[in-house]
């Protein structure tokens, strides 16, 4: 930021006082070597709000400076040009940040989950329209302003023209992969209140402020609902993987596979597993009860349970799995003093 | 293009601007500054008016929006007894009145905001270093009271033992860490109680206060 306002030869107080900022910063970062204190006292003392304050002072002085230069006319053309420019620098900026960002994620493998997610597309295409719109023919400035508004255009850089669209991509990606019957109820329900925002919105386009705060509401009224059905799941699936790990070591190659032959003695590792699971699933359940009031047999007619038979396994796969594992854990007693 | 055209556009802009709060009751504030600068420009009649008569109305609109959204957001934050996060929103209300001009504002937005995120990191804190590892809680008592052969309890024990170390550690980690924003941060499983935290708890409150006092017992706050 700082070459920035060097290459556009702006100078004065506030940007002496960026110089020092930053020295200060450089002092502090030779200072620490544990970035978490590094950071701590850039915050406590506030300098990068000072840093990003006194830029702004500059380029403010700088525009009132320039903006007097004039000789008092006005000239709707030129202005209109200067906001129109603005936003193709705009878009300039986007698309650097995005190839920036890929190109970082790239370094550690995640560069299709950046190109993808964080594509700015549709807010460069909002921009557009607004470059378009500017640039049409017997275009003013007032009227610029005024159709921007009207249109909802003057939300393109709020991301708010988007929301629609990305409240539409969150509602299919849960629904091709529902965590739980909650998650599908929550974005069902922002995308609801979203629409009637809209709707009730003088030129239908909400202001953002507003919507967080509903879209904040509506994700308020799930989470508990959401923490409650992932902990009891998390549970289950626990209980059902020892009890999995459980029966298969009484498999004649339980030796030969995974966990066990990965130890430096398989045959007293599956000795191990045989012996000291029981007792671990039978505290696992106990907790189960106590927490949840659900007992062992609870779990498959529970609606987390049914849930993932619904949306998440095979169901021949998983009575497959689960009637060879109670039928080995009823043999064994498994379930005593339950 | 005629002067009166383009005198007439912009009466029809800054009428569009507050039209755009119209009985919209969470900007208040906002659509009463937009009718002020509004009414202002209905009646000028030439350029030179619109600056003349201009004056501060701009900036009272921009002011005007940063309270609305700040009453917003600290009904917001009251309503879910956020009591932490509806500090920043207090402050900025408390002060706002004292600021003469946009510069002002959001140079006092932005002081209030990096005192308060910090604030907030370290409450959040308090729910990462306690609710956060009620697995570890869980694993404890399992390998604790789990009853196996003789010849297996020391290998069961020993588990135990390695998720009392892990949650010292992770206690240990996280004051040293907070330390260094705030002198002398402690874990405080207590605060997990208020609503804020609460709500994220999957097990009831009865429950909780059991896997709290084992918490205590062992990390010792």
């Amino acid at each position: 930021m700082l070459d920035q306002i060097v290459q556009q030869n702006i100078a004065g107080e506030h940007v002496e006082k960026m110089t020092a900022v930053l020295q200060r910063i450089d002092e502090l970062g030779s200072e620490h070597s544990d970035f978490n204190a590094f950071n701590a006292q850039l915050i406590s003392e506030n300098l990068f709000a000072r840093f990003s304050e006194y830029y702004t002072l500059a380029l403010t002085e700088q525009h009132s400076a320039s903006g007097n230069q004039g000789n008092g006319v006005y000239n709707d053309a030129e202005l209109l040009k200067s906001c129109v420019s603005g936003l193709v620098q705009s878009i300039e900026s986007i698309e650097q940040g995005y190839k920036q960002a890929v190109a970082e994620a790239g370094k550690s493998g995640n560069a299709i989950e950046v190109e993808v997610l964080q594509n700015p597309d549709s807010i460069i295409q909002s921009i557009r329209e607004l470059i378009a719109l500017g640039q049409s023919e017997g275009m003013t400035l007032p009227d610029f302003l005024r159709i921007q508004i009207e249109k909802g255009l003057d939300k393109a850089m709020e991301g708010v023209v988007v929301q629609r669209e990305g409240l539409m991509f969150e509602k299919q990606f849960t629904e091709a992969n529902p965590v739980s019957p909650f998650h599908v109820e929550e974005v069902s329900e922002a995308l609801e209140v979203f629409e009637s925002l809209c709707r009730n919105s003088a030129f239908g386009v909400p202001e953002s402020k507003e919507w967080t705060m509903l879209r904040d509401d509506i994700h308020r009224k799930y989470v508990s609902d959401i923490a409650r059905f992932i902990k009891i799941r998390s549970s289950w699936e626990d209980i059902l993987l020892d009890l999995s790990i459980w029966s298969l070591s009484y498999t004649k190659f339980a030796p030969e596979i995974f966990p066990w032959a990965e130890t430096s003695r398989p045959f007293e590792a599956v000795k191990e597993t045989q012996n000291i699971n029981p007792g671990v699933i039978r505290e696992k359940l106990k907790l189960f009860h106590k927490f949840f009031g659900l007992e062992f047999l609870d779990i498959f007619r529970h609606p987390t349970f049914l849930w993932q038979i619904k949306y998440h396994y095979h169901r021949n796969f998983l009575n497959f799995r689960l009637k060879k594992c109670i039928l080995c854990a009823n043999r064994f007693n498994i379930f005593r003093k339950m | 293009m005629q002067i009166m055209e383009i005198i007439d556009k912009y009466k029809a802009y800054y009428s569009v601007r507050a039209k755009k709060y119209e009985g919209n009751g969470r900007y208040k504030n906002t659509y009463n500054a937009e009718m002020k600068l509004s009414q202002a420009m209905q009646a000028c009649s030439t350029l030179e008016d619109f600056r003349d008569r201009l004056g501060d109305l701009n900036e009272l609109c921009a002011i005007a929006l940063i309270r609305d959204q700040y009453i917003m957001e600290s009904e917001h934050f009251g309503k879910h007894q956020e009591k932490v996060r509806k500090k920043e929103a207090e402050l900025v209300l408390e002060k706002i009145d004292s600021c003469v001009n946009v510069s002002d504002v959001m140079k006092l937005v932005s002081d209030v905001s990096s005192q308060i995120s910090v604030e907030i990191s370290m409450d959040e804190s308090q729910a990462d270093a306690f609710l956060g590892k009620l697995h570890l809680l869980e694993q404890y008592l399992v390998y604790s009271n789990a009853e196996v052969p003789e010849m297996y309890q020391h290998i069961i024990r020993e588990n135990a033992g390695e998720k009392l170390i892990e949650l010292i550690e992770s206690m240990q980690t996280v004051e040293k860490n907070n330390s260094a924003w705030q002198q002398q941060w402690k874990v405080n499983p207590d605060v997990c109680f208020e609503h804020r935290h609460f709500r994220h708890c999957p097990i009831s409150a009865e429950h909780l206060q059991e896997l709290r006092n084992l918490y205590k017992t062992i990390v010792q706050r």
